[in-house]
C-alpha cells in the first residue's frame, strides 16, 4: 500500500503531510540530512570558510608602505617565523605552559573526581558537581583579575605570608603566576570528562582487583588509571588547547618574559595589522593541536568527550 | 572507594576540601573587592564601602554593556541550542557516511585554540564586508556555543546565557576599580 492510497480519504493538506512523513520514514538518511543541513551550513559557510581564508592569508603578505594585503603567494611569513629565535622561544614557552597546565589539572582532577564519585555520599556528590560548574558562570576575565589581586606584590598572598613571618613571594607577573592561573581557570574542563570516566569504571573490576590481593595504589595504577585514561586525554584536549590560544592571562598576570603565541597573533591582527604573519604564527598551535588530536583519537578520547 | 582504607578516604576528602577552596577563593576575592573604599588594589582593604554600586548601576555605559551582553547571550544561545540539538540528534541517532567527520568538525571550535577561531572569524568578517556589530558578536559566540550544546544538550542551554550577563556587570565593576588603567 502506498502513502497516497492510505491518505485517499483525507483532505489535501493531510495528504501532503502524510506523504512527507512517509517519505522521511522510509529514508532515514533523508532525516539525517535534513537535521544536519542547518548546523552543517553554519559550520561550512562561516567556520570552515573562515579557517580556510585564514590559512590562505598566511601565504600572502602585507605591503610595508601602504599596509594593504598583497594577494600573491609567498612563504616569507613562515621564513620569518623560523629565522627569528624570539618566535621559537615564544612558541616553546606557550607549548611548555600548556603542557604544565594540563599535567597539573590532571593531577588535581583525578583525586577530586575519585572522591566525588566513589567516596562521597550521593547528595555531597551532586553538590560537588555544581561546585565545579559555578566558577564557569562567572567571567573568565574576572577570575583572572582576582588572581592578579591575590598574587601581586601588595596582594593577599604576600600579606598572608608576612602574617606567618615568611618573606614575600614574588610570584605576581611571572610565568609561575601564569601557570597557577591557567591551571585554575581550565580546571573544570578537566574535571568534567574525568568525572564521567571515573563513573564508568565498574565496581566489579575494583572488587576483582582487591580479591586478587591488590592494595589501593596497585588497584589505581593497574586497573583504574588505564580505564580513566581516555577521560584524562579528553580533558587534556581542552586544557592544552585553551592554554595554547590564550592572550588575556599573559596580559593580566604575566610579566616581561611572558609573551605567548596568542599575544603575538592578537597584536599582529589588531595593532600591527599584519594578518598574514599572524595567520602563519597561528599555524603553529594548529599543527600542534592536529598532532595532539590524532594521538587523542588513538587513545580513545573522542568516545570519552 | 571499595577495598581501600579509611585513612585514604579521609586524605581524599581533605584534598577535595582544599580544591574547593582553590576554586572559590578567587571568586570570593572579587566579591570582597567590590566593597573596596579606595581604588588602590592592595590588601588588606582600608574598610568596606558600597560607594561603587550606585554609580555603577546608574552608569549609562554600564547599562548599555549589560543590555548588549544580555541580547548577545540570548540570541547566541537560541542559535546554539537549535543548531547544536539538530546536529546532536543527527550524529547520535543515525549512522551515515562522514558521521565522524561531522562530529570532529563541530568539536573543532573548542579543540582548536580560541585565538585561531577568533582571528579566523575576524578576518572572515572584514573580508566579507560585514561591519562589526551585535550580529558579528552573535556569530562568534554561537559558533563556540554550538559545541557545548552538542556535547550536552539539555544542560548547556541554561548555562550559556548566564556568564555573558554576569560578565557585562563585572567588566564595568572592574572598570570602576581602575582595572583597565592597570592593564
Amino acid at each position: 500500500m502506498t502513502s497516497s492510497s492510505i491518505a485517499a480519504g483525507a483532505g489535501a493538506p493531510r495528504t501532503a503531510r502524510v506523504r512527507v512523513s512517509a517519505a522521511l520514514f522510509r529514508r532515514p538518511w533523508l532525516r539525517a540530512v535534513l537535521l544536519l543541513s542547518a548546523p552543517g551550513a553554519w559550520f561550512v559557510l562561516i567556520y570552515l570558510a573562515a579557517l580556510v581564508l585564514l590559512f590562505l592569508s598566511a601565504l600572502w603578505k602585507v605591503d610595508p608602505l601602504s599596509g594593504k594585503l598583497i594577494h600573491s603567494w609567498t612563504l616569507q611569513n613562515f621564513e620569518q617565523l623560523v629565522k627569528e629565535p624570539v618566535y621559537r622561544t615564544i612558541a616553546l614557552r606557550t607549548i611548555g605552559l600548556a603542557a604544565a597546565t594540563t599535567v597539573t589539572d590532571a593531577a588535581l582532577a583525578v583525586p577530586f573526581a575519585f572522591f566525588a564519585v566513589r567516596v562521597a555520599p550521593k547528595r555531597l556528590s551532586s553538590a560537588l558537581f555544581v561546585a565545579v560548574l559555578i566558577p564557569l558562570w562567572s567571567s573568565y576575565l574576572v577570575r583572572v583579575f582576582a588572581w592578579r589581586l591575590i598574587l601581586s606584590d601588595k596582594g593577599i598572598l604576600n600579606w598572608f605570608l608576612s602574617q606567618l613571618g615568611i618573606g614575600a613571594a614574588h610570584i605576581g607577573y611571572t610565568n609561575w603566576a601564569m601557570w597557577i592561573v591557567f591551571s585554575y581557570i581550565w580546571l573544570p574542563f578537566m574535571i568534567l570528562p574525568v568525572w564521567s570516566a571515573v563513573e564508568r569504571v565498574p565496581d566489579s573490576m575494583i572488587e576483582a582487583s582487591a580479591d586478587l590481593g591488590a592494595r589501593g595504589f596497585r588497584t589505581f595504577r593497574s586497573v583504574i588509571f588505564p580505564l580513566i585514561l581516555p577521560g584524562i586525554v579528553a580533558g587534556s584536549i581542552f586544557t592544552f588547547s585553551l592554554t595554547l590560544g590564550d592572550f588575556i592571562t599573559p596580559t593580566l598576570v604575566g610579566g616581561a618574559g611572558s609573551t605567548m603565541i596568542g599575544n603575538i597573533v592578537y597584536n599582529n591582527v589588531g595593532v600591527a595589522n599584519n594578518v598574514p604573519f599572524a595567520a602563519a604564527f597561528a599555524a603553529v598551535p594548529l599543527a600542534v593541536m592536529g598532532i595532539y588530536l590524532l594521538l587523542a583519537k588513538r587513545l580513545g578520547a573522542f568516545e570519552a568527550l | 572507594m571499595i577495598g581501600s582504607s579509611r585513612s585514604s578516604c579521609i586524605a581524599l576528602g581533605v584534598f577535595t576540601g582544599l580544591l574547593l577552596l582553590f576554586l572559590f577563593f578567587p571568586i570570593l576575592v572579587i566579591v570582597v573587592y567590590a566593597f573596596n573604599p579606595s581604588n588602590v588594589q592592595s590588601w588588606p582593604l582600608e574598610g568596606l564601602s558600597t560607594r561603587w554600586f550606585s554609580p555603577t548601576w546608574h552608569n549609562a555605559e554600564m547599562r548599555h554593556a549589560l543590555w548588549l551582553s544580555v541580547r548577545a547571550g540570548l540570541i547566541a544561545t537560541a542559535i546554539a541550542v537549535l543548531l547544536g540539538s539538530m546536529a546532536a540528534f543527527a550524529v547520535h541517532r543515525f549512522r551515515f557516511f562522514g558521521r565522524e567527520a561531522v562530529s570532529l568538525l563541530i568539536v573543532l571550535p573548542i579543540a582548536l585554540p580560541g585565538i585561531i577561531t577568533g582571528m579566523a572569524l575576524n578576518s572572515f568578517i572584514s573580508f566579507s564586508g560585514l561591519t562589526f556589530s551585535l550580529t558579528t558578536i552573535v556569530i562568534g559566540h554561537a559558533t563556540f556555543c554550538i559545541v557545548i550544546v552538542y556535547n550536552n544538550v539539555p544542560f548547556a542551554a541554561a548555562f550559556a546565557a548566564v556568564p555573558l550577563a554576569v560578565m557585562g556587570i563585572y567588566l564595568l565593576l572592574a572598570k570602576r576599580l581602575g582595572a583597565f588603567e592597570a592593564l
